[in-house]
């Protein structure tokens, strides 16, 4: 446990170091999400509800999804891929520590800095966009901030397991972008998905994608209750075993096949 | 030894013309990637015209702007920002690298200017799509609109690009140089790529301080708002003698602020 706990702490130590990198990492996440709230604005200064949805509530919503992106959506992708590809994987091999686990504390420090951007940005911007806290209660921010640690993990093992085909292709470069279109399109991170025509809603109730982003939200605006979140969560849950187990496959696979460049 | 004007102009051409031969020949080596790009950014292209109709489904006008006209605007800035990512953006995204490892030497000491060889190593030919994606957007829109515009406002359609390409040019060169005092700086790119991003929608949906940065400091209309006009014959010539104006003086911004930057190059190879 101590040895985990020496990896967090460098992370971290690393995120602080390099935090103007990091605040510009911050930047990036969250311009995009503002440039369509700000879209959704406007259309809201000629209509007061669209589709179920009042300028607060989807303010309210995109809210949500900067909050997952800054907090809860992990990149862990890059440098795995680079580390198998350049064979600096060895290095962590060959000591007494789990690669998994060790990564996702490694981004969980990245995400602790990254609250320290978040908190002092939503104060500032909260008086642009008129935010009102009037459609959300106490529990389902409780509830919300529990979908921010799922989503998190989900995307975690989703991500890692693709790094990890890098064992046998030379860049799966091709393959996240496949993935990234997936999320752009199914997991509400640019539209909420109950304004999307029913066959795409349906396509998203049956991936995984929904609970990176549309799920917590819709837990946020407490438009899921009863039955219907019992059941979400038990399905999110299933998702999260499956892919623990498809990436602990893909990895122990991998390493057989891994050929260990470098020096 | 002084060259003349003429020789020294050919020696630019001949050197943007092995850059981008090399450029070229990158792509017919990596063939798969290239055409996954393309197939990537058509996708994207086609959310975002989606997410614009999901919006127009709702409400016939947006910030003063209806559905084609508002996609008209997302055609110009996929031209006008293509044309700067297509000619300069990989060359600069590399600055920070270049400076941290102090290989920005290597350019420094070269009979070229430092600027020209930093921006126009790499021509991105994948960023051709886009803009060709964009002059289809703008020309679907057009017609849908049963606009026909005469000689006069293409020419101004293709002037407004590139004033505008050029004042972003010197805007994202601005930005670049920051690595010069921040070492470890390569999402420079990704955040003047988020910039421009901007400009796909009106600047006037932006309210508050970001609408005032992005119309006196950052001058996003430039991008989408003045070649929509010009194409749509609403572009008055002082709008076009502001434009260029805008170009000269980050121009000049742009020059003197690298000059005073590389005062503070200390060079970190050996």
């Amino acid at each position: 446990m101590k040895k985990y706990f020496s990896i967090f702490d460098k992370s971290l130590q690393t995120a602080i170091e390099y935090r103007v990198e990091g605040f510009i990492w911050f930047l990036t996440e969250i311009v995009p999400t503002l440039v369509i709230l700000f879209f959704w604005s406007a259309a809201f200064r000629t209509k007061t509800t669209i589709s179920g949805y009042n300028l607060a509530s989807m303010t309210a919503y995109y809210f949500g999804v900067m909050a997952i992106q800054v907090l809860a959506t992990p990149h862990p992708e890059d440098s795995m891929t680079r580390d198998i590809q350049d064979g600096t994987l060895n290095f962590y091999l060959i000591k007494p520590l789990e690669i998994v686990s060790m990564r996702f504390l490694g981004e969980v420090a990245w995400k602790v800095v990254r609250l320290f951007f978040l908190a002092p940005f939503f104060f500032l911007t909260f008086a642009i966009f008129d935010f009102s806290f009037a459609d959300i209660n106490f529990p389902q921010v409780g509830l919300f901030s529990l979908g921010l640690v799922v989503s998190f993990v989900l995307q975690y093992l989703i991500k890692l397991a693709i790094s990890f085909v890098s064992f046998w292709v030379v860049d799966p470069w091709g393959i996240f972008s496949f993935f990234d279109l997936l999320v752009m399109l199914f997991s509400g991170i640019l539209i909420p998905l109950d304004l999307l025509p029913v066959s795409i809603q349906t396509l998203a109730n049956i991936l995984p994608f929904k609970f990176f982003y549309f799920f917590p939200l819709t837990i946020l605006l407490g438009k899921i209750a009863g039955a219907r979140l019992y059941f979400s969560l038990l399905l999110q849950f299933f998702w999260i075993i499956l892919s623990l187990i498809s990436l602990l496959i893909i990895k122990k696979r991998g390493l057989r096949s891994y050929a260990a460049f470098g020096g | 030894m002084r060259v003349s004007g003429g020789k020294m102009f050919r020696r630019y051409l001949r050197l943007i013309f092995a850059n981008y031969k090399n450029s070229l020949m990158f792509i017919f080596e990596y063939r798969a990637d290239f055409f996954i790009l393309i197939f990537k950014r058509a996708l994207n292209l086609f959310l975002s015209l989606f997410l614009i109709n999901i919006v127009f489904l709702q409400t016939p006008q947006l910030a003063g702007w209806g559905r084609y006209e508002l996609f008209i605007i997302f055609g110009s800035y996929l031209v006008a920002v293509n044309v700067i990512k297509a000619f300069v953006d990989e060359g600069l995204a590399e600055v920070p690298y270049l400076v941290r490892t102090g290989r920005l030497d290597l350019y420094l000491t070269k009979p070229v200017s430092p600027r020209f060889l930093l921006s126009f190593r790499i021509f991105s030919f994948d960023h051709l799509f886009d803009i060709f994606f964009g002059l289809a957007v703008i020309f679907y829109s057009l017609n849908n609109l049963q606009a026909t515009p005469a000689f006069f406002n293409i020419f101004n359609f293709l002037l407004t690009v590139i004033f505008s390409s050029l004042v972003f040019y010197f805007i994202y060169f601005i930005f670049i140089t920051f690595s010069i005092w921040f070492i470890r700086l390569d999402n420079l790119r990704n955040l003047f790529g988020n910039i421009l991003d901007m400009a796909r929608v009106p600047p006037r949906v932006y309210k508050g301080a970001v609408g005032f940065i992005f119309t006196f400091f950052i001058p996003l209309a430039f991008i989408s708002v003045f070649p929509t006009e010009a194409i749509l014959d609403l572009l008055s010539f002082k709008m076009l003698f502001l434009e260029l104006s805008a170009a000269l003086i980050f121009n000049f911004i742009s020059v003197r602020f690298w000059e005073f930057a590389l005062k503070y190059y200390t060079s970190a190879s050996s």
